[in-house]
């Protein structure tokens, strides 16, 4: 039987959602309904998605349609509350990242700069609250999470995954990376709508892709994942330097309000090995999303983008016309790696698959509540890091979670 | 014109390279008239195999009886300190491999003594800083010339990164550089009271010193003086300690660190806001990884000094190439390589040698000179105490007042 999926938001993500759910065909899957705050909508997406009914809250849908998992493609600060909705009311649950994050208290005003205000040791234990609290309800009522990290399912990535489990050596060093340009949404400027800077938004990828492996490959070893251990980091605001603001023409988006435009962090997991991982809104040339892992036997490279599947050159901006190149490219002129399928290549169709078949089959998919969480939980450590200027020990943090 | 007359200090590998650099000079220019080493006998061979006229069992001994203009130090790690101070009071002008100094370990400690696990890193650094002034203060007075022979910063592909970069004008943002291979065959290596320290030592002290030389250079350009390195965050690692590292059959990469780092980050953070991740690991294979990428307001650059695609090969077999050379460090010859048309053009070693010999007949410093090779040494130590203590540490007191 088809697993029903009930669409929770109608923005950009539900639109990368639907098409990925719909590859998977009408016997294994079916979207049955949406919902958002707006009835009128969520009425105008189900029309133009062929979605038979629509809804103005989760409650009513659930409530009134049958629904086996809902898919939340919804701004980052409600995800613990629907979270935990939806698990009372026993359904599953595929959730876009971030698990959660800090937002401000519910009184803080909407242009309150909390980046520059809150502790980062403060937002760390809001953060632990609620990502106990989403466990909690999870674990009650049984049902399967799918956390909507599409690096897990990247094809490079899980061809990297493969060939590390061939050579079956150690994995001793990930280094990764997801950077560009700088998103161009004033709601990523502002830790009070973005929940952070640089590393939340970009450095999530590569964080949950690197827990992933190192789960993975415990798992593989001694069936029980292994976890990370202490996080060092450092964030900055290139943006802010003196020289750059002077400069008449910037490439790169500015403004970021209270929220880094840089970051990188040194992970150690629990049997010595380490990762650095970097994020930067300040990175021109493109999207720059990879993963590079060292092992004992072994050197393997993801290169999600840019990759030279097809190269390109140009001796002159307009030769391509409206041809889509790449992600965040500034200009089409000179050599450029053009994305032949950019969806597929970031792994959003395979991510959908996992989750549905995951439903059906009664399993943990390959991106679960465990990554959600520790992702989370590391990006706000290494924040309380970068703030405090030391090193921080994980395993505290990672236990009260559980 | 009269050729500077050099004295080359040591018969070792660094020794090697350096007199293939002096060899690919004019002859006008430069001569090496005099090596010394211990033991006599292996300085010997190496002028002999090098036609060199004079060989020493010693550097007093050298300096007692040979006429030379400059001294070059390739020499143990721990040797640069002393010699520098000897060749400085002789007015001699210095050439000396990187690193400028170090921390060793007291004069009477045994040589197998692991100090890397003894010894506080703040009380490294108070050494190194002391050190530091020391070498300063003993080279100003004489007036001589000294070059660090950082040869990432003569690289012509790092060169060439800078050109670009003050063609695009841009403020350098943000910099990525590593140095990596699948770690040293030199038993030296191994520990700390020989190498002064692992991978960030050894192989950092490179991308290090060409991140905070770029933007020495983009301060001396915009504001007429250097843009110094501000703090330091650092996290090291012994990656063949893992368990189940040491549990494998066969092991690709080099082991047996005794009290050092196989793998090192250091990110810098410099006065005006800008940062560098600099990394180094002794656990990388196919071959040494050198590289340097500069992040600028309106340009992004890479200088891939190894590997690069300037010869790409590729053999259904490891035997098909035979002897000839591929590229440093590499496993095997099967399958793609990148052979280094010539490694030692491409990672800047004849460049150092000719600017230091060209300093001394204009009569200017290096470009590579004292104030950079200090402030290696006092960063990199200062991210060893950042990793121990586990907190960011300030540089300014560490590298006290913008020099001139």
């Amino acid at each position: 039987m088809a697993v029903r999926v009930g669409l929770v938001g109608y923005g950009n993500a539900a639109r990368f959602h639907v098409p990925s759910l719909r590859e998977l065909g009408p016997e294994r899957c079916e979207i049955v309904a949406v919902c958002g705050r707006s009835r009128d909508r969520a009425e105008a997406f189900a029309r133009e998605h062929g979605i038979p009914r629509a809804f103005g809250s989760m409650g009513e849908m659930l409530s009134s349609a049958d629904v086996d998992v809902v898919d939340l493609v919804v701004p980052n600060h409600v995800h613990a509350p629907l979270c935990i909705e939806a698990a009372q009311a026993g359904k599953h649950i595929i959730c876009e990242k971030h698990l959660t994050g800090y937002f401000g208290e519910p009184d803080a005003p909407p242009d309150a700069l909390i980046g520059k205000t809150v502790p980062k040791a403060r937002m760390l234990e809001r953060v632990l609250e609620q990502c106990a609290a989403i466990q909690e309800a999870v674990e009650a009522a049984g049902v399967t999470f799918c956390y909507a990290e599409n690096w897990v399912y990247a094809p490079s990535f899980a061809k990297l995954r493969r060939l590390a489990a061939a050579a079956g050596g150690t994995i001793l060093r990930i280094e990764a990376e997801e950077s560009h340009s700088g998103s161009p949404s004033p709601y990523a400027k502002q830790w009070r709508t973005a929940g952070g800077g640089s590393l939340v938004l970009k450095g999530a990828h590569p964080v949950g892709a690197v827990l992933q492996l190192k789960q993975w490959e415990g798992k593989r070893r001694t069936g029980r994942p292994i976890r990370p251990r202490s996080v060092v980091c450092e964030v900055g605001n290139l943006t802010w330097i003196e020289a750059f603001r002077r400069e008449p023409k910037h490439y790169l988006k500015t403004d970021w309000k209270d929220v880094e435009d840089w970051g990188v962090m040194a992970l150690t997991f629990e049997d010595g090995s380490v990762a650095e991982i970097a994020a930067g809104d300040t990175t021109l040339g493109g999207v720059h999303n990879y993963l590079e892992a060292y092992l004992s036997n072994a050197r393997i490279r993801a290169n999600m983008n840019p990759n030279n599947a097809c190269v390109a050159y140009a001796p002159d901006d307009e030769i391509f016309g409206d041809e889509y190149i790449t992600e965040k490219i500034e200009t089409k002129g000179g050599w450029t790696f053009p994305s032949p399928e950019e969806n597929w290549n970031q792994g959003y169709p395979q991510e959908m698959a996992d989750f549905i078949d995951a439903i059906a089959e009664g399993r943990e998919p390959q991106a679960n509540l465990m990554l959600a969480r520790d992702v989370t939980l590391v990006l706000y450590a290494a924040y309380v890091s970068a703030e405090e200027g030391r090193r921080v020990d994980l395993r505290p943090v990672l236990e009260r979670a559980a | 014109m009269t050729p500077v007359r050099i004295g080359l200090v040591g018969c070792g590998f660094s020794a090697g390279l350096h007199i293939d650099g002096y060899r690919r000079l004019p002859r006008e220019r430069c001569s090496v008239v005099a090596v010394c080493g211990v033991p006599r006998e292996a300085a010997e061979a190496f002028a002999a195999k090098h036609d060199i006229p004079a060989a020493f069992g010693s550097l007093d001994e050298m300096l007692a009886e040979a006429q030379v203009d400059a001294l070059d130090l390739a020499v143990p790690n721990h040797l640069h300190a002393p010699f520098i101070k000897q060749a400085a009071q002789a007015g001699k002008h210095i050439f000396c491999e990187k690193p400028l100094t170090g921390y060793f370990g007291p004069p009477d400690a045994p040589a197998d003594e692991l100090i890397g696990k003894t010894v506080s890193k703040r009380e490294m650094l108070a050494h190194v800083a002391r050190e530091c002034d020391d070498l300063v203060r003993a080279i100003d007075s004489a007036g001589v010339k000294f070059g660090y022979a950082e040869n990432w910063v003569y690289a012509p592909s790092f060169v060439k990164l800078d050109r670009l970069a003050r063609a695009a004008g841009g403020t350098v943002l943000r910099m990525k550089a590593e140095e990596s291979h699948s770690g040293s065959h030199a038993d030296y290596a191994r520990q700390w009271r020989t190498s002064g320290g692992g991978s960030l030592m050894v192989k950092g002290s490179h991308p290090l010193g060409a991140a905070i030389q770029l933007k020495r250079w983009e301060g001396e350009r915009k504001f007429g003086r250097p843009i110094r390195p501000a703090s330091v965050v650092c996290e090291v690692g012994n990656l063949t300690w893992i368990d189940s590292f040491r549990q494998e059959e066969r092991h690709y990469v080099r082991t047996g660190w005794r009290d050092v780092e196989d793998w090192g980050i250091v990110v810098v953070k410099f006065e005006d806001g800008s940062v560098a991740e600099v990394k180094a690991a002794d656990v990388t294979l196919g071959g040494v990884h050198n590289f340097f990428e500069a992040y600028l307001s309106n340009a992004r650059l890479r200088a891939n000094i190894n590997p690069n695609d300037s010869c790409v090969a590729y053999a259904p077999a490891p035997e098909i190439f035979g002897d000839e050379y591929i590229s440093e460090k590499i496993e095997t010859k099967a399958g793609w390589s990148f052979p280094s048309p010539d490694e030692d053009w491409h990672q800047g070693y004849p460049q150092e040698v000719a600017d230091f010999v060209s300093a001394i007949i204009e009569d200017r410093q290096p470009i590579s000179g004292l104030a950079l090779g200090r402030e290696v040494a006092l960063v990199l130590y200062a991210a060893y105490v950042s990793a121990e203590e586990g907190r960011r540490v300030e540089l300014a007191p560490i590298l006290g007042a913008q020099e001139g």
